[in-house]
């Protein structure tokens, strides 16, 4: 009973918080467009058609074609995946990583937590997408790769909430009754302290989603992502830069692809924010 | 010094420089040299600058210009430099002992009015002109000649060009005031192709020896052009010569320039450049973009210039080493299967022409019977693939014994959409191409390495005999990317070198030019050309049959 009057109050306040609820809708659509541009495209997103090259936004062709005569919307759509798939990824990555470094930080303290966040301290000394660059620049330029160095990148900034919020709830009586009744860590960190620190990681990984997909972007952009012809949104900008006074088109519409998916994760985020502060969470 | 001339004679730098791109040279270069025979232009081409003979009508005198390279030169001193945007800047303040004439490619006189050959080739006598003097006010005369010469053959100067372009030069005797003798230790076909050019441009020996280590930013020579001032990362700037009378004699006019002054900015942002560029504040830029070009040249307002560089055209080079392309069979499909112009189209707007044999047809000795040994023919590409065994899978690409018919094509990521292009133009074949742009070191050094199966670059120098870089044995881990070890082309390339009879030397440059072509061991793609955006005021714009300056001299501007 408790639990669906919680849910009914979010989900009110999300109808009421509207630029969180647009950000959630525009959120849905792109991944509705995702999905549906991974099966069909009006036009091969990858066929060279030299004799329509730089149409201008036509009823042919929606958004327009670019230098080597390719639909862009048909590129946009089949490229969407791919960003929301570096964000997923990577943001994945850094969130595990994050909690099985930050828990043990935060619960046990000590040695543990003076190493672990030494370790971060260290990462965090070199500015997140420098960090990034530097491992694709090691590994290799690849999709993959990039998915995986943005997700190193961030691991400091989640360790460090997880065990920051490990920290606040190992001392609250309900964590000193468990022990008391001889839980164990294990037992006590599972089933007491992760459900109580989700809110704000919640909140993180979605503004965390956004940041990983323009810096996934940044980086295919710099030709260390997807490699042609894959019309990922980044090296869609990179590729169109060198013709940007030939069509507008070109450089606008990859750039407002990122720009509306990060604003609808960055309003999505602000939103549940909003929601899940603990202070509201009783009411 | 011969050997060293012919074994990387270019130093790497260099022709990175002409070869690369990134660095400018050879994506700007240049010149309406002749094109004895042009091959047909892709169907939107817009009209390449032809080689035409110098305008008639005089040009008005007065005016300055503005000119922007894509960068500022190292140094001044054509003994210390190594770049296009210095040679660009040298054409105008040095005169060479001869002049390679832009149409008919022959050697027209220069600060030599007349030269004579000793039959066994190794002796040179000049007799140069009188009356000429360098814009410090000093003489020009035979001891100027032999201690410029003297100056590159001393190892102490340590020139990155201009030494190796002298080849295996013994001495300089002076036989009077206006008689200069260069004496050779071996035979040198390429020797009159190097006076010709700016590299050996004879400066000031006054100059060089008050400013000693400071003369590359205070060049003094006996061209059309005085070195004013370089501002630098600013501008360099060069005044009209009064007294200027000596020029070649397929130039447009006699006496000074037209010219008073041409200052010279180093832009290497291409927006950058267009802009000032359509805003009027540059009269002259390089390296226009393919597609701004396009561009520019439908509004009707600019004089577009495509300027073909001789030498090597840009051609793939398919590493024999390594599969698939140690079997003849893929080559050869790969180069009946890819549609050249069609890629020009795709990926550089039509501005290029298809070329036809390993030496652009602009350049000394072209072998003309290589052309159209590869005509496109997708049936026969698909032919010779299925008889070697290499089936196509359900994802379309082709396969044999497991091994996929995939290849890696190593490029500059300034000329990522030519290998999309090839990429999207080989699909039909079954052909799967992974596009794999770097920068320029990374990738010169991973065709050296043989890490990849295609490369491409091109090479741009006067000589047809340069090609030897490309494709002699010794250049392995050079810049032999297609990897060939093969007795008797070495030995072709060697002996051209040093054939001193042009008929034979022909014949010698025909032999391995067949050679590489019967062997598929490179597919010329299409002729490097450096695209000129010129104002539409400016008169009588011309190239350096070099392949990348213009003879501003000839230059007017019209108010």
């Amino acid at each position: 009973m408790r639990e669906n009057s919680s849910v009914r109050v979010i989900l009110q306040r999300l109808i009421r918080n509207r630029s969180a609820l647009a950000g959630c809708l525009m959120f849905l659509l792109i991944v509705i467009l995702a999905l549906i541009g991974t099966r069909f495209t009006p036009y091969d997103p990858v066929q060279i058609d030299i004799k329509n090259r730089l149409a201008a936004p036509s009823s042919v062709y929606w958004l327009g074609s670019d230098h080597f005569g390719r639909d862009i919307f048909s590129r946009l759509l089949a490229g969407a995946h791919l960003s929301l798939l570096i964000g997923l990824v990577s943001v994945s990555l850094s969130v595990t990583v994050g909690l099985l470094l930050g828990l043990p930080s935060g619960y046990f303290g000590g040695w543990v937590d003076m190493l672990v966040m030494r370790l971060m301290d260290l990462m965090l000394s070199f500015p997140s997408v420098l960090l990034a660059l530097g491992i694709v620049a090691i590994a290799g330029p690849s999709l993959l790769n990039v998915m995986l160095a943005v997700g190193i990148a961030s691991i400091p900034t989640y360790t460090r909430l997880v065990r920051a919020s490990a920290l606040s709830v190992n001392n609250l009586p309900y964590i000193e009754v468990a022990r008391a009744l001889g839980s164990s860590h294990l037992r006590i960190i599972v089933t007491h302290i992760v459900p109580n620190i989700l809110a704000p990681l919640i909140v993180l990984a979605t503004l965390g989603t956004a940041g990983a997909i323009l810096t996934g972007a940044a980086l295919s952009f710099l030709g260390l992502g997807a490699q042609p012809p894959t019309p990922e949104w980044g090296a869609m900008l990179s590729e169109a830069r060198n013709y940007m006074r030939l069509g507008w088109w070109l450089t606008v519409f990859p750039g407002l692809a990122i720009a509306l998916t990060v604003l609808a994760l960055n309003q999505l985020g602000d939103g549940l924010r909003d929601l899940l502060d603990p202070h509201m969470r009783n009411i | 010094m011969f050997k060293n001339t012919h074994q990387r004679g270019i130093t790497r730098r260099r022709f990175i420089q002409i070869s690369g791109g990134s660095a400018a040279a050879l994506l700007a270069a240049a010149c309406a040299p002749a094109t004895p025979a042009a091959p047909p232009a892709p169907t939107n081409a817009p009209a390449a600058a032809k080689p035409t003979a110098a305008p008639a009508a005089a040009g008005k005198p007065g005016g300055q210009i503005r000119y922007a390279m894509n960068n500022e030169p190292d140094s001044l001193d054509p003994a210390k430099t190594a770049q296009a945007s210095a040679f660009n800047v040298m054409l105008n303040i040095y005169d060479t002992l001869i002049w390679q004439d832009p149409v008919d490619l022959k050697y027209k006189s220069g600060l030599a009015e007349s030269w004579e050959s000793s039959a066994d080739g190794l002796t040179h006598t000049f007799k140069l002109k009188k009356g000429v003097k360098f814009h410090d006010g000093t003489p020009f005369n035979a001891e100027a000649v032999k201690f410029n010469f003297d100056r590159l053959a001393d190892p102490a100067t340590k020139s990155p060009t201009a030494t190796a372009k002298l080849g295996p030069y013994q001495a300089t005797k002076v036989i009077d005031e206006y008689t200069a003798q260069i004496t050779l230790k071996t035979q040198y076909a390429a020797l009159y192709d190097a006076l010709s050019q700016t590299w050996l441009g004879i400066a000031s020996p006054a100059a060089i020896q008050k400013h000693g280590d400071a003369y590359g930013r205070n060049p003094v020579g006996t061209g059309p052009m005085i070195f004013k001032e370089w501002v630098a990362k600013d501008r360099i700037v060069v005044t009209r010569n009064p007294d200027y009378n000596w020029g070649p004699p397929f130039w447009n006019h006699t006496g000074p320039a037209y010219l008073e002054q041409v200052t010279f900015v180093g832009i290497s942002e291409n927006g950058a450049r267009l802009t000032a560029f359509e805003s009027g504040e540059l009269q002259v830029i390089e390296s226009v973009p393919e597609g701004d070009f396009d561009r520019l040249k439908k509004s009707g307002k600019y004089q577009m210039v495509v300027a073909r560089t001789p030498g090597a055209p840009m051609a793939i080079f398919m590493n024999t080493e390594k599969a698939p392309f140690n079997d003849i069979n893929v080559r050869k499909a790969i180069m009946h299967g890819l549609n050249r112009p069609e890629l020009i189209n795709a990926a550089f707007f039509g501005l290029y022409s298809p070329a036809d044999t390993p030496i652009a047809d602009n350049t000394l000795y072209h072998a003309k019977k290589a052309v159209g040994m590869y005509p496109y023919d997708m049936e026969k590409a698909k032919k010779l693939l299925d008889d070697a065994g290499w089936k196509a899978g359900a994802d379309g690409v082709r396969a044999k014994d497991g091994q996929k018919l995939a290849i890696d094509f190593v490029d500059l990521t300034t000329y990522e959409p030519k290998v999309v292009a090839t990429q999207a133009l080989l699909k039909p074949l079954g052909v799967q191409v992974n596009v794999k742009v770097f920068d320029q070191a990374t990738r010169v050094n991973m065709g050296h390495k043989g890490e990849g199966h295609m490369f491409s670059t091109a090479l741009l120098d006067s000589d047809p005999g340069a090609i030897q870089l490309l494709y002699h044995s010794r250049n392995l881990g050079g810049f032999n990317w297609s990897r060939i070890k093969d007795a008797e082309l070495d030995k072709a390339l060697d002996d051209q070198a040093k054939e001193p009879d042009p008929t034979k030397r022909a014949a010698l440059i025909e032999q391995a030019v067949m050679k590489i072509m019967e062997n598929a061991w490179s597919f010329p793609i299409y002729n490097f050309a450096r695209l000129f955006g010129v104002n539409s005021k400016l008169k009588g714009f011309r190239v350096h049959p070099i392949g990348s300056y213009p003879y501003l001299y000839e230059v007017s501007l019209e108010s």
